[in-house]
C-alpha cells in the first residue's frame, strides 16, 4: 500500500490554551474553511490536511483538543508523537495568555514525556486569535512578542472569523521540516517514511 | 342578596397565599373564619381582587366578603374569582400544618370528602392563630403519629351529619341558588326529578361550575395540579342508561385546561359533564379538573370530586350515586382500553405481564409476545424457537455465528474456550432478530396509556413502575408528555408521590431552587473581585452557554438576546452552588440543553438537572474516577466478548477506550441527533435491564466496526478518527438493538466470567427481563 502513498512525511500538529480561545474554530477554519458555531470540545478530534511545501507533500494531522485540563489526564496520547504545538490565547482575554505563559512549561513537558525525543524536535508557535476583535485587545502584541522571543518561540496573530493569519500552518510546515532535517540529516524523508507504519496507509486511503 | 350582611367574622388573617403553578406569583388573599347565614361556621379563603392590591390592609380588617359577594364583584376577573375556598368546619378531617425553620409555614386542609383545598402560606404568620381559633370551634386534637396533625374529633355520626346536612341545605337558599339561576347549567338543577338527589347537591361558593361548557372559567380551580390533559365531556348516563361516547384522551383536546388525571378521575370528570337531564344534579357536582386532586382517600369514594365547599349533603345519597359513577367509569375505562387506537399500547401491557411469569426463557415470551400481537409475521415460529436457524435463514452473512448456537453450546461446556468466540456478530444473531421485532413494534409511551398508570390520587404504583419503565426503553415517550414523564425518570418526582403531595414538593423545591439562586444573585461586585473561584466558574459557564447547541432553534439568535441562554446560564450557576463540590464542568451545559428544552421551565429543570447528574456525577469528578472505572470496565468486557479486537485495541495502547471519553460522559449526547439524544437518555434513565446501558452501546459501536479495525490493522489515533466520525451518523434503534442483545448475551454468559473483573457489571444487569 505503501506505493500509494499520497505524501512524503506526515506531522501532527497539536492544539493547545485555555478555553474558548478559538483553538477548533482555527482549525475548521483551516480544514474544512468554515466558521460554525459548535459546542466546546470535550473529545479530542483529528484532522487531516495534506499540503505541498517546497515540492514535499506533507500531510498535516492536526488534533484538537478541550480546554478543559480536567479532561487532559486522559489525553496522554494526545502529545504523542507531536512534531507542532500551537499554543492560542484571545488577545481580547488577558487571562488566555497568562495561561500560555504559565502553561508553556506543562506544555513542553507534557509533549517531551509522551514524545520521547528531545525537546527540541518539537516547533511551538504562541497564536494570538480573534484579532477581528481588535478594539477589545487586552493584550499586545510587544507583550506576546517579548513572551515568544524569551523563549525561543514564533508568534503570530489569527482571525479564525476573518479567516486572516492562517498562513500560520504553512509556517510551521516549513520550520517543522527545517527541524526535521536537521536532525536527520542522513535520512531522506521519503526513505524515512516509507518504512512508515500503518499510519500511512490508512490516511493514504481516505485523503 | 344581602349575604354579606349576615356573615360574622371570627378570625381573619391577610397575607395567606395560595401556589396554584398557573400563577407564577401566588395568589395573595385573606383566610377567615366566618359564621355565615344562621350560624354555620365556614373556614374561607379569599383572593385579593388583581386590582386592589392596595387596599389589601383595609380589606384584611374589615369582615372578608363571602364568597358568592367575591364572585359577583369580581367576576370578569379571569381566575382570582375561581380560587375562593369555603369550607364549612364540620367537614374539616384534618389540618397538618408545616412549619419550616427557614421559609413560609403552610398548612394543609384535609377534608372529610378528600377533596383537595391548596396549601395555604402564611407569609407573615398566623398559623397558631388560626389553629387556636379553629380550636374555640371545633374540637381539635394533636395527631399521635405527627404532632403536625390535627385531627378534627368527629362529632358527627351520620345520623347527627344528616340532621347537620338538612339544616345546611336550608341555609343554602340563600346565596347559591341565586347563583344557580345566573347559570344555564343550573337552571336544570331546579328540573331534577329526584329531591334527595337535589338535596345532595355540592354546592361550589364560585358556583359557575357547569362542566357541560367547559369553557365557562369553570370549576374552582381547587388545586393546582400537573398541566395537561383533561377529559372532553362525555355523557354517562346517572341512570344506568349509560350512553359512552369513545372519549378522546388527547392531552390537547380541551383548550387551554391545564390539568392532568387518571383515567379513571377524568371518566368521572367526563360523566359529570352531561348535558341530560337526568344527571343535572350531579353535574353540580364540578367533577372536572377537581377530581384528580382528591388526596388522601381512601375510600370507594376517592373519586369524589374536589369541593372546595359542601353545603349541602346527604351522604348516603351522594354516595350511592357516586358508587354509581364508580362502576360506570371502570367500564368506560375497560371500553377505552378495547379502542382500536388503544390497541397496541394495551397489547404491550399485556405481554408485558406475560413476561413476568417465571421460568420462560427470553426467546419463548419474546416469541409469545409476537405471537400474541395479532401482527401475524412468523409469530408461531418465533413462539417455538429456541432454533434461531428458522429466523436467520435469510441472513447471508458469511461468518455468520449465531449467539443462540453460542449459548446452545456453552450450556455444555461452560468455560469453555468457546465461550470467547470471534467475530462477534450481533446482526445475525437471534437476539437481534427478535429484539428487532420488539423494539420496532413498540410505540413511544403515548399519553393516554401514560395518564393510565396513575392511581386516583396520583400515584403510580410499584408494579406498574415496572411495566411503564419497561414500555420506556423499548419505545421511549411521546414528545408531547416528555415534560411530565421525565421528572419522574430524573427522581425529581417520587413514583408514588400523590397529585397532592407533587404540588407541595413543587413548590417546596421552586422556593429551595430561588433559595440558592439568590445566594449568587446577591453576591455583589465588591464581594465578586474577592472571590476568584465564583469569578472563574462564573465565566466558564458564560463561556459554554454562548456555545451550546446554537444551531437548535431554541439556542439560536444573538447571545444577549436569547432568554433560553441566560436560563442556561442561570441553572448551571446555581447548580454549581447546589453543588459546590462539582461547580460547574464542561459537558454540563450538554446536558442540561434537552433538559431545559424539554421542561421548558427554569426550576422544573434544574431539579431535573440535578437528578441526572446524580447519576452522572462521578464523570464529572476531578480524578475522574467515575470515568475510569467505565471506559476499563468497557475494555474488560470487550475482552470478554471479542478479544481477539480487544487484543488488536490493547496492542495500540488503546485498551483506556478514551475513545469513548465523550461518549460516556455526556451520554452520547453529541453522538446523537438532539431529538434521538431525547429518546435514548429516556431509555437510558429507565435502568431496565441495566444501568450501565452506554457501556454496552460503546461496544456495539466499536463491534460494528471491528473488521475494519482488524483488517486496516488501525492504530489509536485512526480507530479515535474512526470512532469520532461517526458522530451524527449513527442510527439510535440500530445501535440500541445491538447493545440490548449484547446486554442479553452478556446475562445469560456472565457467569462465564472468569474473576472479579465485571462484577460491577454483572451487579448492574438485572437478570430479570
Amino acid at each position: 500500500m505503501s506505493d500509494s502513498k499520497s505524501y512524503d512525511i506526515l506531522f501532527k500538529i497539536v492544539f493547545v490554551g485555555l478555553s474558548k480561545v478559538g483553538k477548533s474554530a482555527i482549525v475548521s477554519r483551516y480544514v474544512d474553511n468554515m466558521f460554525s458555531m459548535r459546542n466546546q470540545t470535550i473529545h479530542p478530534e483529528f484532522h487531516v490536511r495534506n499540503v505541498v511545501v517546497d515540492n514535499i507533500k506533507v500531510s498535516l494531522q492536526i488534533w484538537d483538543q478541550g480546554g478543559c485540563d480536567r479532561y487532559m489526564n486522559l489525553g496522554n496520547l494526545f502529545y504523542r508523537n507531536a512534531k507542532g504545538v500551537f499554543m492560542v490565547f484571545d488577545i481580547c482575554k488577558r487571562d488566555s495568555f497568562e495561561y500560555c505563559q504559565s502553561w508553556f512549561d506543562t506544555t513542553t513537558r507534557s509533549v517531551n514525556k509522551y514524545n520521547g525525543f528531545k525537546p527540541e524536535k518539537c516547533v511551538y508557535y504562541l497564536i494570538g486569535n480573534k484579532t477581528d476583535l481588535a478594539l477589545d485587545r487586552q493584550v499586545t502584541i510587544e507583550e506576546a512578542e517579548q513572551f515568544s522571543k524569551s523563549n525561543n518561540i514564533k508568534y503570530l496573530e489569527t482571525s479564525a472569523k476573518e479567516a486572516t493569519g492562517l498562513i500560520l500552518f504553512e509556517s510551521i510546515t516549513r520550520d517543522m521540516l527545517l527541524k526535521h532535517t536537521e536532525m536527520e540529516p542522513t535520512s531522506s524523508i521519503s526513505l524515512m517514511y516509507s518504512k512508515s507504519n500503518s499510519t500511512a496507509s490508512y490516511l493514504s486511503t481516505c485523503c | 342578596m344581602n349575604v354579606t350582611n349576615l356573615n360574622r367574622v371570627l378570625f381573619s388573617k391577610q397575607n395567606v397565599f395560595i401556589y396554584p403553578p398557573e400563577i407564577e406569583k401566588g395568589l395573595n388573599g385573606t383566610i377567615s373564619i366566618s359564621s355565615i347565614d344562621k350560624g354555620s361556621i365556614y373556614l374561607m379563603w379569599t383572593p385579593l381582587p388583581s386590582n386592589e392590591q392596595e387596599d389589601a390592609i383595609q380589606s384584611a380588617t374589615s369582615p372578608s366578603p363571602s364568597p358568592s359577594t367575591s364572585l359577583n364583584s369580581s367576576r370578569n376577573i379571569e381566575i382570582l374569582d375561581n380560587w375562593n375556598v369555603k369550607v364549612h368546619v364540620k367537614e374539616l378531617k384534618s389540618i397538618k400544618k408545616y412549619t419550616p425553620t427557614i421559609g413560609t409555614p403552610y398548612i394543609i386542609l384535609n377534608t372529610k370528602k378528600n377533596i383537595t383545598v391548596p396549601p395555604f402560606f402564611f407569609e407573615q404568620g398566623g398559623v397558631r392563630e388560626l389553629l387556636k381559633s379553629l380550636g374555640s370551634i371545633i374540637q381539635l386534637k394533636k395527631s399521635s403519629l405527627d404532632s403536625n396533625i390535627f385531627n378534627v374529633v368527629d362529632f358527627s355520626d351520620p345520623l347527627q351529619r344528616s340532621i347537620s346536612s338538612i339544616n345546611l341545605s336550608d341555609e343554602l337558599h340563600f346565596g347559591d341558588t341565586e347563583e344557580h339561576d345566573e347559570d344555564d347549567s343550573h337552571g336544570q338543577n331546579q328540573q331534577t326529578e329526584s329531591n334527595s338527589l337535589r338535596k345532595a347537591q355540592i354546592i361550589v361558593p364560585q358556583n359557575n361550575n357547569n362542566n357541560s361548557g367547559g369553557s365557562n372559567g369553570n370549576s374552582p380551580k381547587i388545586s393546582y395540579t400537573p398541566p395537561r390533559s383533561i377529559s372532553p365531556p362525555i355523557s354517562i348516563g346517572i341512570g344506568g342508561n349509560s350512553n359512552l361516547l369513545p372519549p378522546t384522551m388527547s392531552p390537547s383536546s380541551v383548550g387551554g385546561s391545564g390539568f392532568s388525571m387518571s383515567p379513571t378521575s377524568k371518566l368521572l370528570s367526563s360523566s359529570m359533564g352531561s348535558d341530560s337531564g337526568n344527571d343535572s344534579d350531579i353535574s353540580s357536582f364540578n367533577m372536572l379538573k377537581s377530581s384528580s386532586n382528591a388526596v388522601l382517600s381512601t375510600s370507594p369514594n376517592s373519586n369524589l370530586p374536589n369541593k372546595r365547599t359542601l353545603k349541602k349533603e346527604k351522604s348516603s345519597n351522594i354516595f350511592d350515586n357516586f358508587a354509581k359513577i364508580s362502576q360506570l367509569a371502570k367500564s368506560a375505562q375497560k371500553n377505552i382500553f378495547e379502542e382500536t387506537g388503544k390497541k397496541i399500547d394495551n397489547h404491550f401491557r399485556n405481554l408485558l405481564n406475560k413476561d413476568t411469569k417465571p421460568n420462560q426463557s427470553t426467546s419463548s415470551i419474546l416469541g409469545a409476545n409476537l405471537a400474541n400481537s395479532g401482527t401475524g409475521q412468523s409469530g408461531n415460529s418465533l413462539s417455538n424457537s429456541i432454533s434461531p436457524q428458522k429466523n436467520t435463514g435469510g441472513n447471508s452473512s458469511s461468518n455468520y455465528n449465531s449467539i443462540f448456537e453460542q449459548l446452545n453450546d456453552s450450556m455444555n461446556s461452560l468455560g469453555s474456550s468457546m465461550d470467547y468466540f470471534t467475530p462477534f456478530n450481533i446482526s445475525s444473531s437471534n437476539f437481534s432478530v427478535e429484539l428487532t421485532l420488539n423494539r420496532k413494534e413498540c410505540n413511544p409511551l403515548s399519553p393516554s396509556e401514560w395518564y393510565s398508570y396513575f392511581d386516583e390520587e396520583g400515584r403510580i404504583c410499584l408494579a406498574n413502575q415496572q411495566i411503564l419503565l419497561k414500555k420506556i426503553f423499548y419505545g421511549g415517550v411521546d414528545d408531547s408528555i416528555r415534560k411530565e414523564v421525565w421528572p419522574y425518570l430524573l427522581h425529581y418526582y417520587p413514583f408514588d408521590s400523590t397529585y397532592s403531595s407533587r404540588d407541595v414538593l413543587k413548590f417546596e423545591k421552586s422556593q429551595e431552587y430561588f433559595t440558592i439562586k439568590r445566594q449568587w444573585q446577591s453576591i455583589s461586585c465588591e464581594q465578586e473581585s474577592r472571590f476568584s473561584k465564583y469569578t472563574s466558574r462564573k465565566q466558564l459557564i458564560r463561556k459554554d452557554v454562548i456555545r451550546t447547541d446554537r444551531l437548535h432553534p431554541m439556542y439560536q439568535g444573538d447571545d444577549d438576546q436569547n432568554p433560553n441562554l441566560q436560563l442556561l446560564n442561570d441553572i448551571l450557576l446555581t447548580y454549581s452552588f447546589y453543588n459546590f463540590d462539582i461547580g460547574y464542568v464542561q459537558g454540563m451545559s450538554d446536558l442540561l440543553s434537552p433538559i431545559l428544552s424539554v421542561m421548558e421551565n427554569e426550576v422544573d429543570s434544574f431539579w431535573c438537572l440535578k437528578g441526572m447528574m446524580d447519576r452522572l456525577e462521578s464523570n464529572f469528578h476531578k480524578d475522574q474516577n467515575g470515568m475510569h472505572t467505565q471506559l476499563s470496565t468497557l475494555a474488560k468486557l470487550l475482552k470478554f466478548i471479542d478479544v481477539e479486537l480487544f487484543n488488536h485495541i490493547d496492542s495500540h495502547d488503546g485498551s483506556n477506550m478514551y475513545f469513548f471519553f465523550q461518549s460516556i460522559l455526556i451520554c452520547f449526547k453529541r453522538e446523537f441527533h438532539f431529538q434521538d439524544v431525547k429518546t435514548l437518555w429516556e431509555i437510558l434513565w429507565s435502568n431496565y435491564l441495566t444501568k450501565q446501558l452506554p457501556i454496552f452501546m460503546c461496544l456495539a459501536i466499536l463491534l460494528q466496526e471491528r473488521n475494519i479495525i482488524l483488517e486496516a490493522d488501525m492504530s489509536f489515533d485512526q480507530i479515535l478518527k474512526l470512532i469520532n466520525q461517526k458522530a451524527g451518523k449513527m442510527d439510535l434503534d440500530e445501535i440500541l438493538i445491538d447493545s440490548e442483545s449484547l446486554v442479553k448475551y452478556f446475562i445469560v454468559k456472565q457467569i462465564n466470567v472468569p474473576d472479579q473483573s465485571l462484577l460491577s457489571l454483572k451487579e448492574s444487569v438485572s437478570t430479570f427481563y
